[in-house]
């Protein structure tokens, strides 16, 4: 019984209640239709009984009015005769469904009788009394008739009534026995069932109740009774729970009253610990009230009239102390000073010091509680002051010594800029002209000076990079070396420095391997100083390794705070020692004296790119074994972060260059000497040929649109002429093409045709437009003029005149014209001669220097477009890149590339320059 | 008073039938026909006027004989009328047929004596209406081959089955008496078939005077003196028909 809760127990007792009520109920329901159907029928007897009666009384009527109309042969006895035979028919029709028989009967006897009596009465009326009573004696028998049927069925009815009253009573006596009998029994069931759930009820109740009892007395190791499924049950658990917890609660009570003497015990640790603090110490409330402080903070206070004890206001503390003269600075000023000290106390930050009039210095540390007291530290700094003076004093005769020292810096800077000037300039002059000596020699077949000449250049090489390393080790050394921090693309760096060590890792037959991912993207950094590190580690790799393999692994890392990349470096060359590694990046250092002798180098490049590598934030780190190879790691963050005025220098210059560039870039390559001659006619084909071939022109003919259009693409001629007429894509068409290309948009297109459409011509971009026939002379001059006009003017401005021709040379080779001048003075005044396309600028020069140049130039409106590249052997300072504003296409410093990359980085950026140079849209004629 | 009521009942019925334009022959007849009316309402007003005398149960013989009433209902006629039907040629249709009624009245009375002189009994049923009913069958008796006089009613109203109307009868109270167009008073004569044969019909309607009411007045079907229920009528209404039949 208890797997059921109590509610479905209840429910199932009421069920049955239920049940044995509507069977009760359903036997009691048809026993009392059975009844009421026995009782209709008995009433209907009865009406019937009642019906025959009355149908016997009617017949009485009728008999009585028959014979009084007789005697009377008054009308009245005649109608109430005919009401009477009326009420006897409609009792008669009552009647006929019980006994048909017998009312047919009786109907056919009155008739008779009506017949017979109204006879009577009619010769009773004519006065024939013989007749009459003749009549009536007939009309008698049947009377009798009448009478005797109508009694018959009177007795039957009642007989039958009375039978059935009988077997409604004993029905109804059965019924009433068996309902007893089923009320009784309904009462045993249910009776039997509530004990029986009332009892799965009572028993474990009076067991729990027993449970809860002793619990609550205290008890609570009363065992719990078991645990049914019904809601006694579920109180049993709880009950356990709610012992269980009690159980727990005891303990915990154990717990923290063990924590709480603990808490005690270290309680009176503290005040014992604040009170051996040799500094004053006390703690306010939120109110401002004290609530502990040890004898320190007492004897501070023991010339105030005050007593410090819990509960005093730190206000009151404060004024009694200003108000009796202890603080110096309220001296006069109580009030003011009372308001400022408070303010301090109940802001805390910065320790605050003053001063008491007996000479002694306090430094007060306060903060503020979580519950909004203040806790404050008063420690006497009297001696500290003391010391503090004394230092002062150092201080000052240090900043004097530290001024010196600056001066001294910075003209020690100076003399290594100037050094580096002075050294390197004449050194590139050295190898620049050692190398044009090379070239000559091999020219005029002097094959005797070619060898010495080539270790002049290469001696020149080795003391430039000397030279080099050395100054860039004492900057960073000085601290002087600037980051130039900018954006720029790690790809593009790291094929270009691939680029530049290809041919020393061929020198030693070794494979270069480079991996890096095309997304590699941009990184912020300075890129002269990546690419001298990434340099370094691959010359070394090259050059320690023979007939093996370099491989340069680039990758970008997730690191904190910010990503870095990761570049590696790894050879399978000689290796080295642990004890060679400990040395590695020390200055001047190789792995051991045979390695200078054999490798060469300065010992230096290790040392500076690790130096470079950390002052951007990162590192270099080697592995390496003896005869296996190296494997040498530097990390740079993605994001390096230089000194923040450096910063804004740095993006300042970055932007005005991207400025520039937008303004007025458009890649490209130069302008070619050929004339491109587009007609379908071989005759003028072949006549322009020749012409033009005697005027000194390089021809290029093309017999078709197309063509034309190719090779325009192809040649990049510095002028084309362009027939109209021809099949397939005519003149037109070409012009609107060539128009519509970059690459060829700037080329000038000489129309050459027999339509006289001038105005449609120049209206699709023609430059000139000329008549066939073909006239020599005048084409002769239109193309003199466009060949005039596509040859790009270059300035080089260089006071060391090596460096200058040598500058000079490479512009030529090019296809530029090139100007010199030796300092900027002598440039301004050839710019008013003519207005150059590029300007090659060295800073450093006698009487106008770069710097006064470049902003002389800039203020002269026609000018300021003017691409200039700064070339300079000079270290700039973030300093110099800030005078420079910005205002410059491009730095290249010698010192960062040998002469070969310094002329392919002008080549390239001359070739640029020459692109963005030409006269988009403008036209002539 | 309910001799008052039937002299005025003669009075208008003189005067309609004077109104009545028919051919001469229809005229004597219905002269003769309404004198037989009129004679009988005279002896119905004697006996009527003698109701309280013959319902006296202390007094033995009342002196009502034959000749007495004859010689009061003639005293009656000749007063209302200013005829004598002694004085009339006894030949004549009208003299024997006032004769005959004249000794059907007197034979009633006789032959009646023993009821009317009974001692001790209040009402004996000798009524105005049994009397006339007596006498026009003691009539039709003496001239039943010539003439009949009746007394009857609409149907509701009809006391006695030997009084019921006829077709005839029936169908005039119907259609013209108790129609509210109908003239109060006015007659009927018409020549009409009766049993068969041709005859000359009066019909004078009779409205319920005060002294009628006693027992045909309100309350309805309270049994009134005779027994009998009362029909609830009001003064005017029409309470009887006096049927004449003229045979030819």
């Amino acid at each position: 019984m208890s797997r059921f809760s109590i509610l479905a127990r209840l429910v199932f007792l009421s069920a049955v209640l239920l049940a044995v009520l509507f069977a009760t109920n359903v036997f009691l329901s048809r026993q009392l239709a059975r009844d009421a159907q026995i009782l209709t029928e008995e009433a209907r007897v009865v009406s019937i009984i009642k019906a025959a009666n009355a149908a016997n009384r009617s017949f009485g009527d009728l008999k009585y009015w028959l014979t009084d109309l007789a005697v009377s042969l008054l009308v009245r006895s005649e109608i109430k005769a005919r009401e009477a035979e009326a009420a006897l028919e409609e009792q008669l029709a009552g009647l006929e469904s019980y006994d048909p028989e017998t009312v047919a009967f009786v109907r056919q006897e009155v008739d008779a009788l009506m017949e017979q009596a109204i006879m009577a009465v009619d010769a009773y009326t004519d006065d024939q009394r013989v007749l009459g009573n003749s009549l009536m004696a007939r009309a008698r028998t049947h009377i009798t008739a009448v009478d005797e049927r109508l009694a018959d069925l009177v007795n039957r009815l009642e007989t039958d009534a009375v039978s059935r009253t009988n077997a409604t009573l004993r029905a109804t006596s059965r019924a009433v026995d068996l309902s007893r009998i089923m009320v009784v029994a309904a009462v045993l069931v249910g009776l039997g069932l509530t004990i029986l759930i009332l009892r799965s009820i009572t028993t474990p109740l009076r067991k729990l109740v027993g449970a809860m009892t002793a619990i609550t007395e205290g008890n609570l190791n009363v065992p719990i009774p078991e645990q049914s499924h019904d809601e006694i049950g579920a109180m049993a658990r709880t009950l356990g729970l709610f012992r269980d917890s009690l159980l727990e609660r005891n303990r915990l009570e154990a717990e923290r009253e063990k924590a709480d003497a603990e808490r005690r015990k270290a309680q009176a640790r503290l005040v014992e610990a604040i009170e051996v603090i040799t500094e004053g110490f006390a703690l306010y409330d939120a109110n401002d009230r004290l609530v502990i402080c040890n004898s320190r903070y007492r004897e501070m206070y023991a010339d105030v009239p005050i007593a410090i004890q819990p509960g005093v206001a730190y206000r009151d503390v404060i004024a009694a102390a200003a108000e009796s003269g202890v603080i110096s600075e309220a001296r006069g000023r109580i009030d003011d000073w009372l308001e400022n000290r408070m303010a301090i106390h109940l802001h805390p930050g910065e320790p605050y010091e003053h001063q008491r009039t007996d000479g002694q210095w306090l430094k007060i540390s306060e903060r503020k509680t979580d519950d909004g007291g203040i806790v404050g530290v008063f420690t006497d700094i009297t001696d500290l002051k003391t010391r503090e003076a004394q230092l002062g004093e150092l201080v000052d005769s240090l900043a004097q010594a530290r001024d010196q020292a600056m001066q001294a810096t910075r003209t020690k800077s100076q003399f290594l800029a100037n050094m580096s000037h002075e050294l390197r300039t004449p050194l590139n002059a050295v190898i620049g002209i050692t190398e044009m000596l090379q070239e000559d020699a091999e020219d005029l077949g002097q094959d005797d000076f070619i060898e010495p000449l080539g270790r002049i250049h290469d001696a020149g090489n080795h003391l430039l990079h000397l030279i080099n390393q050395v100054l860039d080790l004492s900057k960073i050394e000085a601290g002087r070396l600037q980051l130039h921090i900018e954006e720029f693309d790690l790809g593009a760096l790291i094929g270009n420095v691939v680029a530049t060590a290809e041919p020393l890792a061929a020198k030693n037959r070794n494979k270069l391997t480079t991996d890096c991912p095309d997304d590699i993207g941009m990184i912020h950094a300075d890129v002269t100083q990546v690419r001298q590190i990434v340099l370094n580690l691959l010359s070394n790799a090259c050059k320690f390794t023979e007939d093996g393999d370099v491989t340069l692994d680039v990758e970008r890392e997730k690191a904190e705070p910010l990503d870095r990349i990761r570049v590696s470096v790894r050879d399978t060359g000689i290796g080295m020692t642990p004890g060679q590694q400990e040395k590695l990046f020390e200055e001047f250092t190789q792995a051991d004296s045979s390695t200078t002798r054999r490798y060469g180098g300065t010992g230096l490049g290790l040392a500076i790119s690790q130096r470079l590598a950390r002052l951007m934030g990162g590192d270099i780190e080697v592995v390496s074994a003896p005869g296996v190879g190296s494997t040498f790691t530097v990390w740079i963050p993605v994001e390096v972060t230089a000194p923040e005025d450096e910063e804004e220098a740095a993006e300042e210059n970055l932007k005005r260059l991207a400025n520039t560039v937008t303004v007025e870039g458009r890649p490209g390559k130069a302008r070619s000497d050929v004339v491109l001659v587009v007609d379908d006619d071989p005759t003028v084909r072949d006549l322009m040929q020749r012409a033009l071939s005697r005027d000194g022109f390089r021809v290029v003919t093309a017999e078709s649109g197309e063509e034309g259009l190719r090779l325009a693409k192809e040649l990049n001629p510095f002028v084309i002429t362009l027939d109209v007429l021809m099949p397939g894509l005519d003149g037109w068409g070409v012009l609107q093409r060539l128009q519509q290309d970059p690459e060829t948009a700037s080329i000038p297109v000489v129309m050459l045709t027999i339509l006289d459409d001038r105005n449609r011509g120049y209206a699709l971009g023609a430059a000139d437009y000329l008549i066939k026939p073909f006239d020599r002379e005048q084409m002769g001059r239109v193309l003199t003029k466009y060949r005039s006009d596509a040859e790009q003017c270059a300035l080089v401005v260089e006071d060391d005149q090596a460096t200058r021709e040598m500058l000079r040379r490479l512009l030529i080779g090019d296809g530029w014209k090139a100007e010199t001048a030796e300092n900027g003075r002598v440039a301004l005044d050839l710019l008013k001669e003519r207005k150059p396309d590029l300007i090659l600028l060295d800073l450093i020069m006698p009487e106008m220097d770069g710097f006064e140049f470049l902003a002389a130039l800039r203020d002269m409106p026609e000018y300021r477009n003017v691409p200039v590249v700064v070339v300079t052997a000079a270290d700039l300072t973030e300093d110099d890149h800030r005078r420079l504003n910005g205002g410059v296409e491009r730095i290249l410093p010698k010192a960062a590339y040998d002469r070969e990359q310094l002329l392919d980085e002008l080549r390239e950026l001359i070739g640029d320059m020459a692109v963005r140079r030409s006269p988009v849209g403008e036209k002539t004629g | 008073m309910p001799g008052k009521t039937w002299t005025v009942g003669l009075a208008m019925l003189a005067a309609l039938a004077a109104g009545t334009g028919t051919a001469f022959a229809d005229a004597e007849e219905e002269r003769i026909a309404l004198s037989l009316a009129d004679l009988l309402r005279s002896a119905r007003t004697v006996i009527s006027s003698n109701q309280n005398l013959i319902n006296d149960p202390s007094i033995g013989d009342k002196g009502l004989s034959g000749d007495v009433v004859v010689a009061r209902t003639l005293e009656i006629y000749r007063k209302n009328t200013g005829l004598d039907p002694l004085a009339m040629d006894d030949t004549s249709r009208q003299g024997r047929f006032l004769r005959a009624q004249l000794a059907a009245i007197k034979e009633v009375m006789d032959e009646n004596q023993a009821t009317v002189n009974q001692p001790g009994v209040d009402f004996k049923g000798f009524v105005p209406a049994v009397f006339a009913r007596l006498v026009n069958e003691r009539f039709g008796e003496k001239m039943g081959r010539e003439a009949e006089v009746k007394v009857t009613a609409p149907l509701e109203l009809v006391r006695n089955r030997k009084s019921r109307p006829d077709k005839l009868e029936a169908a005039t109270i119907r259609d013209k008496f108790l129609s509210p167009e109908w003239p109060n008073g006015q007659i009927l004569a018409i020549e009409s078939s009766k049993d068969n044969r041709q005859a000359f019909r009066v019909l004078v309607p009779e409205y319920y005077g005060q002294g009628c009411l006693t027992c045909h007045g309100m309350p309805k079907d309270e049994v009134d003196i005779t027994g009998y229920p009362k029909e609830g009528g009001k003064l005017g209404d029409l309470g009887g028909v006096i049927s004449i039949t003229l045979f030819r």
